[in-house]
C-alpha cells in the first residue's frame, strides 16, 4: 500500500548539522535524537523486512523547520513522517488519535450542539475521562465550537463581485473560527472579488502527521478534483490556514502523489500572499483606517516551508497606527494535534516558552498568526487575545462592520 | 627482551589468527606476531563476500566444495559475524542463460544449493535490480564481518593460552643448518627488540609471504592481485549480488552492515606495499555494477579501498582470476630443508579456518603428537550476542553517541579501551564501526581523541594523531570525490582547517 512512498535522499546529507540547531523538539527534550539522527542518520539502519524500533519518531512534530535550513536539501521531515507511520501501522494507534484526526467528522454536531458541549469541555469530570481514558491532556482547551458554522454564514451572504476566487477556508475556521472566514471573505470582496467555496473535506493534515497516509489520501482524493474544477472554471485558490495551504501545495503532490494536485499547487495561494500579488501589481485595496494598535505577529512554521516570505507582516505594515513587531522565535510547540496528546504536552509546552518569552518581552496587545494551531497555543501559553491578520485587515478596511472574535 | 615458544606464527590475518586458535585449543603453546594491527593486509581489505562458492563452481570446483563446507561450519560457530542475507547471480540479457545453466549444474555437483528465481520473483525480493534481468539464481551467501571474526579468534586463543603481538615486525631470521633458530623482531612503535625462539614457525603472512620467506633465503612465486573496491553511502540492496558471468571486474555488491560494498578489480601488482585505487577502475566498478542495480549511477559513495590477494602462482601464466583460489600449504621441510618452516597462503576470508585446521594438523604430524582439531565444533566467543542494524538503532539516543553515523556509543569505545593492548588510533577504529560512515570520522574521530586523552590512553601528539588520521581517510576518500562527497570534504575541511588549524 505504501509503494508510491518517494524515494528519499538522505544520501545527500553532509552531516553538517544544521538541522540539529533549529529542532525544536530536540532542544527541549532527550527524547528525541534530532534531525539529522532520526532522519538521514536512521534511515541508513532501517531495513525493509525489520520491524521499526525507533518508538522516538512519533516525537517528530512536523514542523519542517529542518528541512528549510538543510544545505542539502534532505527532506527530513518526509523521511520522519514514513517512518513514523511505519512504526504507528506495527504499533497500532489509539483511539485518541482516530478522534484528534477526524474532528472534521464531528464539526456539525459540534456546533450543532455547541452550547452543551463547550460547557462539558469545561467539566471536570469529562476533562478526567478525556485525559485518562483518551489520553488528551486535561491542561489543554479543547477547542470551542461556534452555534453557526462559516458555511451557513456564506449561504446567506450576497455574495458579489467581478472576479470569482475560491476559497479553502478548512475545518477549524468553518466550525470553531468562523470570524477568519467571514474576514477573509470581506477582505477579498473589499478588493473586487465574488467568493465561492468550492466543495471540501478536510485536507487530510491532521492524518498525516499522525502517520495515517491512507486516511490522508483519502482526504486528499475529495480536494483535488473539485480544487482542479474551481481552477479549471478560471478561479485561483487561496487559503488562511497555512497548514491547509502546506498540505494542498507540498504534501498532495510530494508524499501522496494525488493525481493532478500538481495543477491544483500552482494555482493555490495563501491569502496575503494573494494580497501582495494585488499590492505590487497595484490592484490592493489599501484604503486603510488608523488602527492604534500595539501587536505581534507570529510565522507559523508551515507558512515558513511555503517559502513565501512573510506577505502578512508586509501588508500588515500598511496599515496606519498599526504598530506591529515580529515574534523572533521558532515553532509554538503545538504541532497540530501534537500538544494535545497526554504523552506530548510536556514537550509542546516546552517548546512554546521561548514563543511566550519573546511575546511577553513585545508586550503586545494582541498577537497576530495565520494558523490556528499556533493561534490556540498562543491563547494557552500567554492568555494574550489572538487573531488571523485577515481580522486586523479587515477592520482596518471596513472598521465597524463586524466584531472581532477571539479569546 | 628473549621469548621462547612452542609455535610461532607470523601474521595477524584471519589466517595467522585462525591457526592461533587452533593451536591454543589443542593446547600447543603459541606466539603471533603481526607488524600491524589484527587484519592489516587482505583479511580486513575485502568485500565482506561471506562465499556460499557460488562465485568459483565453475572455475575451480574445488575451492567451492570448500566454500560451502566450511560456509555451513561458520554459520555455527560465529553467527554474531554473519549476516545470512543470501545472494543472488543475476544473468543479464547480454549474459545469455548458456552460462546460467552451466553454472546451476556446477552448484548441483560441488554440493551448493541453488535455486533459480524468475525475474519477477527476483525483483519482488530486489526491487532494486535492473528491470532487464533474465533470472537470478539464489544461492547461500552472505555478509560477513572480517574484523569481528579475526578479533573472537584472538580472544578465544588468548583464553586457551594463545599469545599476540601487535605491531612487531619480524626484522630478521637467524638460520642454522637446516632450521630457523631464532626470529628477530621488533616493536615498530615502541623499538623494543625480541629474540624469539620457536620449535617451529609458520609463515602466514599472506601477501608478504615471498618477502618473508626471502629472509630465509627462500622463496615462493606469489601473484599479488590488487582488487579494489567503493563503499556506497546506505545499503543498495539486502542480498549478495553477483553477476552469472565468468568472474570478472565490478560483478559484486554486498551488503554489509549499513553500506554496499561494490567489486572488485583485479590488476596485478609487483609491491604489496604501495598501491592506490585508480580513477578508472572506480569508473569500470560503477560502470559494472549499475549494470545489475542501475542506482548505483546516483548512488553516494563514502569511500574507496584496495586489498590484495595473496594467490599462490602455479606454473603457466594467465588471467589472475584464473589463479586457483584455494589454498596452499608448504612445508618447507620437505621442500627447501628448512624442517621447522611452514608457509600457508593463498585461499579465501571463508576457508581460514579449514587453512588454520590443515596447518596445525601437519605442525602436530610433524611434532609427532596427537591432538585432533576442535575449531569447527566449539563456537567462537561472542556467538550469542547479536549486532542487527536495528538492534543498533534502538542505542540511538539511550547514551551518549560518539560515531553518528554509525551509532557508536561511548561506552563501546570505552569497553574497547579497557581490553587494552591499542596502540593507535586505527586500532581502535578496526575494533568498532567508529568512523565507517556517512562523514567517515570527520565528526567523531576528534570525539575520540579527546576520550583519549582525558583517559591518558592517546600515545603522542594528538595533532599528529589526527593528522595521520586525515591522511589515511584522505587517501579512501580522492578517488570518490565528486557530488555529495566534495560537499562533505569542503565541510571537513572547514572543520580541520578552520577550527582545528591543522
Amino acid at each position: 500500500m505504501h509503494n508510491s512512498w518517494p524515494k528519499t535522499n538522505s544520501d545527500v546529507c553532509i552531516r553538517c548539522a544544521t538541522c540539529m540547531a533549529v529542532c525544536p523538539v530536540s532542544r527541549v527534550t532527550p527524547l528525541f535524537p534530532g534531525p539529522k539522527h532520526a532522519g538521514p542518520g536512521a534511515e541508513r539502519f532501517r531495513k525493509p523486512g525489520d520491524p521499526s524500533v525507533d518508538k522516538w519518531i512519533d516525537l517528530c512534530i512536523g514542523c519542517h523547520l529542518c528541512d528549510l535550513v538543510c544545505p542539502s536539501g534532505v527532506s527530513i521531515s518526509e523521511m520522519n513522517l514514513i517512518a513514523k507511520a511505519k512504526y504507528l501501522d506495527e504499533k497500532g494507534r489509539p483511539f485518541r488519535d482516530w478522534l484528534l484526526t477526524h474532528s472534521y467528522l464531528f464539526g456539525q454536531l459540534g456546533s450543532f450542539s455547541s452550547s452543551v458541549l463547550n460547557r462539558l469541555f469545561q467539566n471536570g469530570v469529562v476533562k478526567w475521562f478525556v485525559e485518562s481514558i483518551l489520553g488528551i491532556d486535561r491542561r489543554r482547551e479543547l477547542p470551542a465550537y461556534q452555534s453557526s458554522t462559516f458555511r451557513q454564514w456564506f449561504k446567506s451572504h450576497p455574495s458579489k463581485g467581478q472576479r470569482k476566487i475560491a476559497y479553502f477556508y478548512g475545518c477549524y475556521i468553518n466550525t470553531n473560527e468562523v470570524e477568519v472566514g467571514k474576514a477573509t471573505v470581506q477582505v477579498l470582496e473589499a478588493n473586487g472579488f465574488e467568493v465561492f467555496l468550492p466543495p471540501q473535506e478536510c485536507c487530510g493534515i491532521p492524518m498525516l502527521g499522525n502517520g495515517d497516509f491512507n486516511g490522508a489520501r483519502k482526504m486528499a482524493l475529495k480536494n483535488v478534483p473539485s480544487l482542479l474544477q474551481a481552477i479549471q472554471s478560471g478561479s485561483d485558490i487561496i487559503f488562511s490556514s497555512t497548514s491547509c495551504g502546506h498540505m494542498i501545495k507540498h504534501e498532495y503532490s510530494h508524499l501522496l502523489n494525488i493525481p493532478g494536485s500538481e495543477e491544483v499547487a500552482k494555482h493555490t495561494f495563501d491569502l496575503f500572499e494573494y494580497l501582495r500579488n494585488l499590492l505590487e501589481s497595484g490592484n490592493l485595496n489599501s484604503r486603510f483606517k488608523k488602527l492604534p494598535i500595539k501587536a505581534a505577529y507570529f510565522a507559523p512554521c508551515h507558512l515558513r516551508s511555503l517559502g513565501i516570505g512573510l506577505p502578512a507582516l508586509e501588508i500588515l505594515r500598511l496599515i496606519p497606527g498599526l504598530q506591529i513587531d515580529n515574534i523572533e522565535a521558532d515553532c509554538c510547540g503545538l504541532g497540530g494535534t501534537f500538544g494535545f496528546k497526554k504523552e506530548k504536552y510536556e514537550i509542546s509546552q516546552e517548546i512554546g516558552k521561548d514563543l511566550k518569552e519573546a511575546i511577553d518581552r513585545l508586550t503586545p496587545e494582541i498577537v497576530l498568526t495565520d494558523c490556528e494551531g499556533c493561534r490556540m497555543q498562543i491563547r494557552h501559553l500567554t492568555g494574550l487575545k489572538v487573531l488571523h491578520p485577515i481580522q486586523i485587515l479587515r477592520d482596518a478596511l471596513l472598521q465597524g462592520i463586524d466584531k472581532e472574535v477571539g479569546r | 627482551m628473549k621469548l621462547q615458544t612452542e609455535i610461532l606464527i607470523i601474521g595477524g590475518g584471519a589466517t595467522g589468527a585462525g591457526i592461533l586458535r587452533d593451536l591454543s585449543l589443542r593446547g600447543i603453546p603459541s606466539l603471533l606476531i603481526e607488524k600491524g594491527d589484527f587484519l592489516s593486509g587482505a583479511s580486513g581489505r575485502n568485500h565482506g563476500l561471506f562465499h556460499s562458492g557460488g562465485r568459483y563452481v565453475v572455475s575451480d570446483p574445488e575451492a567451492a566444495r570448500e566454500c560451502i563446507a566450511e560456509n555451513r561450519i561458520l554459520r555455527k560457530i560465529a553467527p554474531h559475524c554473519i549476516e545470512e542475507t543470501d545472494g543472488f547471480f543475476v544473468s543479464l540479457p547480454e549474459d545469455g542463460p548458456d552460462f546460467r545453466d552451466r553454472f546451476i549444474q556446477a552448484c548441483k555437483d560441488a554440493n551448493v544449493p541453488a535455486h533459480l528465481l524468475s525475474r519477477d520473483e527476483a525483483l519482488s525480493l530486489e526491487p532494486g535490480l535492473t528491470p532487464t534481468l533474465l533470472s537470478a539464481v539464489k544461492v547461500p551467501d552472505g555478509a560477513i564481518d572480517p574484523f569481528e571474526l579475526v578479533l573472537s579468534n584472538a580472544k578465544d586463543a588468548e583464553t586457551y593460552g594463545g599469545k599476540f603481538l601487535l605491531h612487531t615486525g619480524v626484522t630478521s631470521l637467524l638460520m642454522e643448518e637446516n632450521k630457523v633458530k631464532t626470529v628477530l623482531a621488533k616493536d615498530l612503535l615502541h623499538g623494543e627488540e625480541y629474540q624469539i625462539e620457536a620449535s617451529h614457525i609458520i609463515n602466514a603472512t599472506g601477501a608478504w609471504a615471498d618477502e618473508f620467506l626471502k629472509l630465509a633465503g627462500l622463496r615462493v612465486a606469489m601473484a599479488l592481485s590488487k582488487g579494489s573496491m567503493l563503499i556506497t553511502n546506505q545499503r543498495l540492496t539486502h542480498r549478495v549480488i553477483n553477476r552469472c558471468r565468468p568472474p570478472s571486474d565490478g560483478d559484486i555488491i554486498v551488503p554489509n552492515h549499513t553500506v554496499s560494498i561494490l567489486g572488485t578489480t583485479s590488476v596485478r601488482l609487483e609491491d604489496a606495499e604501495n598501491f592506490e585505487v585508480t580513477p578508472q577502475e572506480v569508473s569500470r566498478l560503477i560502470r559494472e555494477t549499475s549494470r545489475m542495480i542501475p542506482a548505483i549511477e546516483e548512488a553516494r559513495f563514502i569511500r574507496a579501498y584496495a586489498g590484495i590477494r595473496p594467490l599462490f602462482q602455479s606454473e603457466e601464466k594467465g588471467d589472475d582470476r584464473a589463479i586457483s583460489r584455494g589454498f596452499v600449504l608448504i612445508d618447507h621441510g620437505k621442500k627447501d630443508g628448512i624442517k621447522n618452516l611452514i608457509t600457508i597462503t593463498g585461499g579465501k576470508l571463508v576457508t581460514y579456518r579449514l587453512m588454520a585446521e590443515k596447518t596445525s594438523d601437519l605442525l602436530c604430524q610433524k611434532m609427532g603428537i596427537h591432538a585432533p582439531c576442535s575449531t569447527h565444533l566449539k563456537p567462537l566467543p561472542g556467538a550469542g550476542k547479536l549486532s542487527g542494524l536495528k538492534d543498533r538503532l534502538k542505542t540511538l539516543g539511550k547514551s551518549e553517541t560518539l560515531c553518528d553515523c554509525e551509532l557508536v556509543r561511548k561506552e563501546e569505545v570505552e569497553e574497547v579501551l579497557k581490553e587494552g593492548k591499542l596502540k593507535n588510533l586505527q586500532d581502535i577504529l578496526h575494533r568498532t564501526r567508529l568512523a565507517k560512515g556517512t562523514c567517515q570520522g570527520g565528526f567523531c574521530v576528534y570525539r575520540l581523541l579527546g576520550i583519549l586523552n582525558e583517559s591518558g590512553l592517546a600515545e603522542g601528539d594528538s595533532n599528529n594523531i589526527l593528522k595521520g588520521f586525515l591522511e589515511e581517510r584522505w587517501k579512501g576518500i580522492r578517488p570518490i570525490l565528486w557530488g555529495s562527497a566534495v560537499k562533505e570534504e569542503e565541510l571537513m575541511e572547514g572543520i580541520y582547517k578552520g577550527l582545528f588549524n591543522l
